[in-house]
């Protein structure tokens, strides 16, 4: 019976429950181990390190920022610099949350950023221990990155902002060379700087490393049915990825991986924005190659052109339809998003002729999404 | 112990062949729909978790953002001169005019260890899901005609190759009764003129039954042969994966077996009390009380 259950046994239920998309019950559960741990009015001691790690993580599922906040800066006075061992609910975890959840971001972000990144800088990995030091130089090169995200956004304006990125995304490139995490930033950071061609390549490179890895029966590394991601970008990171090849004209690709997020995931707002906007450029493309052919007076490829970028407005329109439908239904709060996909729609419509009927047959979408509501 | 339902085993043609199975206990593995949408999207959906917005084009905790998707026109640069590094606010200058989108921070997952033990889990928890009638309805599939859920055809019909032509493998899903969830993708596509370049798909395809065999036993003659119907898909029984068990995310996926694929899967995925033969620590999750 759970009143008989060592802490240490309470919190390895407790991880269990937060895995299986329990966090309400993994909170009673870890918190039961608490009040075990450090009977209620004691001082903590480096016994409730780990509680407070794994409290503050279920918080986070439980959409409570602030009290996730809290105990991680409670794990934090445990554990200042980060060297109790993990397994203990030590490590450098709690810091890149608090980066993560600060309100203020910025140069809050960026100290809590920099206190992992030195853990991660000075962990001693066995030597030999290979997976172990896979792990240490991707997570490491992961806050790096991070650390120049930080200076594309809420920094961008500081004076020092782009030599901060390009610094910060060297080291990561050092390394994790064979990661496509740094390939992915050092993109970003090059379309800022408007070197186009070297953004392109970055993004060529960093796809390269696991694109074959999405097959659709690509199987398990490690556990049947669950491909060994680590290598491939995980959701939201291809969502940026979406953007970036559109950024370089790569509508193409783009397209590729927006697809992939959907079958994934075709509930996603932003994937059917980037969908639907990627589809308008390619047939704004098309359109011009049609135009083209008719100046050369090249009438059968100009009627091919034609139905050509037409179907592809056609689909892209879908899209967007789709992307405010779910918009609409989750109150998706990014207006300017909205906005955008409602002009470009009804520019299309203008285009195309206003459609009574999807061209996709959304029926059974609409259906799907009636039975999502039950 | 308390005994597990068995599980009739059709012959080719659709009748029982006099073989029966246990259910394996990955089918009473707990069913969460969330937890597909966590592993998938991160918890960015979760409205209830503010954090969601790193995800979203545009989002910036800076005054300074300036919008979603849209490609502004440059302004015009600072004074000194004419290339991109003139003065010292070049970089956030870029960031602000010279893009198609606002740089966002890429949420992350910090936390590895929860991170897989969600990825197992919603694995099992699709599997089961696959074994509910009514999940499979509410997905769409046409069930109505199949004896009985999970469906598990004998491998014999697929011994020696015998199922090696799509025609075959149109009539053996007919047979057993998946006729109509087939139907139902081909009414759904639209042809497309037969231009060259109007090929192309639609983002959403409607999906049919996903045949699940095991290739030690039934060969890999059937997936060619099942490769040509559309919204049929196949797959090995040790490579199952969440894209198929859960496409775009919704539980229920109508599964078609082999016998062989279906009596491997107690070795695969282990029991409550008996750990997986092919992960030596993985237990399936219980319904702990």
């Amino acid at each position: 019976p759970e009143s008989e259950m060592a802490p240490e046994e309470l919190l390895q239920q407790a991880e269990e429950l937060l895995s299986t998309g329990r966090p309400d019950e993994a909170l009673q559960t870890a918190a039961r181990a608490l009040a075990g741990i450090q009977p209620h009015g004691s001082a903590p001691t480096l016994a409730s390190l780990k509680p407070f790690s794994l409290i503050g993580l279920i918080y986070f599922y439980l959409g409570n920022a602030d009290l996730s906040r809290d105990y991680f800066l409670k794990a934090v006075e445990l554990d200042p610099d980060g060297s109790i061992p993990e397994p203990a609910g030590g490590g450098p975890e709690k810091f890149l949350w608090l980066a993560q959840l600060s309100e203020e971001g910025g140069y809050d972000s960026i100290r809590w950023f920099e206190r992992g990144a030195t853990v991660l800088r000075n962990a001693n990995i066995p030597l030999g221990d290979v997976k172990a030091d896979m792990e240490n130089r991707t997570r490491l090169a992961s806050v790096l990155c991070s650390l120049s995200e930080i200076y594309m956004t809420d920094l961008s304006w500081e004076e020092d902002a782009e030599t901060k990125c390009e610094s910060y995304v060297t080291e990561a490139l050092l390394i994790a060379p064979d990661w496509h995490e740094p390939l992915q930033t050092l993109a970003s950071i090059r379309i800022s700087q408007n070197r186009i061609e070297e953004a392109r390549k970055a993004l060529m490179d960093s796809m390269d490393l696991w694109k074959d890895l999405l097959q659709e029966d690509g199987g398990t590394l490690d556990f049947p049915g669950v491909p060994d991601f680590s290598a491939v970008p995980d959701f939201p990171a291809r969502i940026s990825l979406a953007r970036l090849l559109m950024e370089v004209e790569a509508e193409e690709e783009a397209l590729v991986v927006v697809k992939r997020l959907v079958q994934e995931d075709d509930q996603s707002v932003e994937a059917c924005y980037l969908g639907g906007w990627c589809l308008y450029l390619m047939g704004q493309k098309r359109k011009k190659v049609a135009e083209d052919a008719v100046m050369h007076d090249e009438t059968q490829d100009r009627e091919e052109e034609e139905e050509y970028y037409l179907s592809s407005l056609k689909e892209s329109r879908d899209w967007l339809k789709a992307c405010l439908r779910l918009a609409r239904r989750t109150n998706y709060e990014d207006f300017k998003l909205r906005e955008h996909a409602l002009e470009l729609v009804q520019e299309l419509d203008k285009t195309l002729g206003a459609s009574t009927v999807e061209t996709s047959g959304d029926d059974g979408d609409d259906k799907d999404e009636e039975m999502r509501e039950n | 112990m308390a005994s597990r339902p068995t599980v009739t085993i059709a012959s080719h043609d659709g009748t029982p062949s006099g073989s029966t199975h246990p259910l394996p206990a990955v089918f009473k593995a707990p069913i969460r729909p969330d937890i597909v949408q966590t592993v998938h999207a991160g918890m960015a959906k979760n409205k209830r978790q503010p954090y969601a917005v790193s995800e979203k084009a545009g989002h910036q905790t800076s005054a300074e953002s300036w919008g979603t998707g849209r490609a502004v026109a440059r302004i015009p640069r600072v004074s000194g001169g004419g290339t991109h590094r003139a003065g010292q606010a070049a970089f956030g200058n870029m960031c602000r005019s010279g893009r198609m989108f606002a740089p966002t921070k890429v949420w992350r997952k910090w936390h590895q260890k929860i991170n897989l033990g969600q990825k197992r889990f919603a694995t099992t928890s699709a599997l089961a899901a696959s074994s509910v009638p009514s999940l499979l309805l509410a997905r769409g599939h046409q069930i109505s005609t199949v004896p009985e859920v999970p469906l598990v055809i004998h491998s014999k019909a697929f011994e020696a190759a015998a199922i090696a032509k799509t025609s075959a493998a149109l009539k053996l899903l007919k047979a057993v009764g998946a006729g109509p969830d087939v139907d139902k993708v081909y009414a759904s596509r639209k042809l497309r003129a037969g231009k060259g370049k109007l090929r192309g798909r639609r983002h959403r395809q409607r999906r049919g039954p996903l045949v699940v065999y095991n290739p030690h036993e039934d060969g890999k003659e059937l997936v060619r042969a099942f490769r040509n119907i559309p919204g049929v898909e196949t797959s090995s029984v040790f490579a199952l994966n969440l894209l198929q068990l859960a496409p775009g995310g919704h539980l229920g996926r109508f599964i078609v077996w082999t016998s062989s694929a279906f009596a491997a899967l107690d070795e695969i995925y282990g029991s409550t009390t008996t750990p997986s033969a092919l992960k030596k620590d993985f237990l399936l999750p219980s319904n702990i009380v």
